[in-house]
């Protein structure tokens, strides 16, 4: 389990130049959070070119607002966990609205590089995860995908830290409680299938 | 306290992690190096350092603001916004300057005195400046200085003017102040009202403005001389006192 980070001094010692915009700064910070980044969008999206777009998208935005950046380490990675909701929330609701592009941008039809692996999703956790709002899937995958402390979370989300602990703690039973209808499922289908093939 | 097994949570990890390739990584930085091109190196943080200098300038105006209204409560009157601030802090001064009161009171007096519109203030101006001289040793010059307004009062106002009993024997300079033979205390009968004479004089509670009423002089009466020739007061007025002993039951036990 990925417990949460409470300290990212590499990234405190950043801070005051990724203000400059310097270029160094930008490239190790890039380096220290892109992968969360990019997995935490990739949960979101289901898609790696989108979510590494989104990474990149983040990023340039930062770049024109560097200046105004107040806080720490943690401050910069969660404004860049934001930034990255935000992206996605956006493409959320474009593929909403235009149902026929959700094909053009699946994992199945990307094309990738050779080498690129996608993850495979297990189907008992894709149902569940199916079948949770977009809220709670969003706080899944911070907290356990890419193992944000409640605090970090109440950041990302823009809620009090209290209610981003209740919220993620609800998003968390009700996984659970999906898992299990959906593990007893299988194993009823399973058990079914395994009697009729005796009856046979 | 996660709700989520052990096993659940490393299969999302294992369904979502992913890591962004080289050349996606490459391509990124050059967009971003682009970017910080385009959009340029920002000036310096002029913000942060105004910022740092906050706490400082608060504790300049915090250190300046008293000594401010010190100097602007220099020259005010009583009654003025900024009079209080004076006198808080005239014991202050007073362990540099131990005439700064007197001084105070006798600059308050003359500006009232050339102040047709402060002629009611005169009365306890006057009140207040003889309190402050009280101490002042008796060669000290503001005492010369509270008789020179005084005069002045009198002067204009005529000496039937109530400031006329404000000056008291004891601002006096040393050798102008009555000798002490015996009689100090016997003021002439035209100067000073004998004691329980109703006359018109300032009555004023601290704080208040002064009014004019008719009110019973408080002066100590004058010791009268064992002849007791011009004591007017009847031998029944003394007997008065003599009937509140004998009211006293204690005093009516011991007699009896």
């Amino acid at each position: 389990v990925v417990g949460p980070v409470s300290e990212y001094p590499e990234l405190d010692a950043l801070v005051d130049d990724i203000r400059r915009r310097s270029d160094a700064a930008f490239s190790d910070l890039y380096r220290l959070t892109s992968d969360s980044l990019a997995s935490f969008a990739f949960s979101m999206l289901r898609d790696r070119r989108l979510a590494e777009d989104a990474v990149q998208q983040a990023f340039l935005e930062l770049v024109r607002s560097a200046h105004t950046i107040k806080g720490d380490g943690r401050s910069i990675r969660a404004w860049l966990f934001r930034s990255v909701r935000f992206t996605c929330l956006d493409e959320i609701r474009r593929r909403s609205r235009h149902p026929e592009s959700l094909t053009a941008t699946t994992p199945d039809t990307a094309v990738l590089p050779d080498g690129i692996e996608i993850p495979e999703m297990d189907p008992d956790l894709e149902d569940a995860l199916g079948q949770l709002t977009d809220r709670h899937r969003t706080l899944i995958a911070l907290r356990h995908v890419v193992g944000l402390s409640g605090e970090e979370i109440a950041t990302v989300m823009e809620m009090t830290r209290p209610a981003a602990y209740a919220a993620t703690a609800r998003a968390e039973r009700r996984l659970r409680n999906i898992l299990l209808t959906v593990e007893s499922r299988d194993e009823s289908a399973s058990s079914t299938t395994k009697r009729i093939e005796d009856h046979r | 306290m996660s709700r989520i097994d052990p096993g659940t949570a490393e299969r999302l990890q294992d369904a979502f992690t992913i890591t962004v390739d080289a050349s996606t990584s490459a391509r990124h930085h050059a967009a971003i190096a682009d970017a910080i091109r385009t959009v340029g190196v920002p000036p310096p943080a002029t913000p942060a350092r105004w910022r740092m200098r906050i706490p400082a300038l608060v504790a300049a105006a915090m250190a300046v603001a008293p000594v401010g209204a010190a100097v602007a409560a220099e020259n005010t009157n009583p009654g003025d916004l900024l009079y209080p601030v004076k006198r808080i802090v005239e014991p202050i001064r007073s362990i540099f300057d131990s005439d700064i009161a007197a001084t105070h009171r006798i600059e308050e007096l003359a500006r009232i005195v050339d102040s047709p519109a402060d002629i009611d203030r005169i009365p306890i101006a006057v009140s207040d400046a003889r309190d402050a001289l009280f101490d002042l040793p008796p060669d000290s010059s503001l005492r010369d200085e509270f008789m020179m307004i005084t005069d002045r009062v009198r002067d204009h106002f005529g000496s039937d003017t109530p400031l006329h009993d404000e000056v008291s024997d004891d601002v006096r300079p040393m050798d102008e102040a009555p000798q002490d033979d015996g009689s100090k205390d016997v003021a002439p009968s035209d100067e000073r009202p004998d004691e329980g004479e109703v006359t018109d004089t300032t009555v004023t509670e601290p704080g208040e403005h002064p009014t004019t009423t008719q009110v019973r002089d408080q002066r100590p009466a004058p010791v009268d001389p064992p002849d007791q020739e011009t004591d007017p007061s009847p031998p029944d007025s003394r007997g008065d006192e003599g009937g509140d002993e004998a009211d006293d039951p204690d005093q009516a036990r011991s007699d009896g």
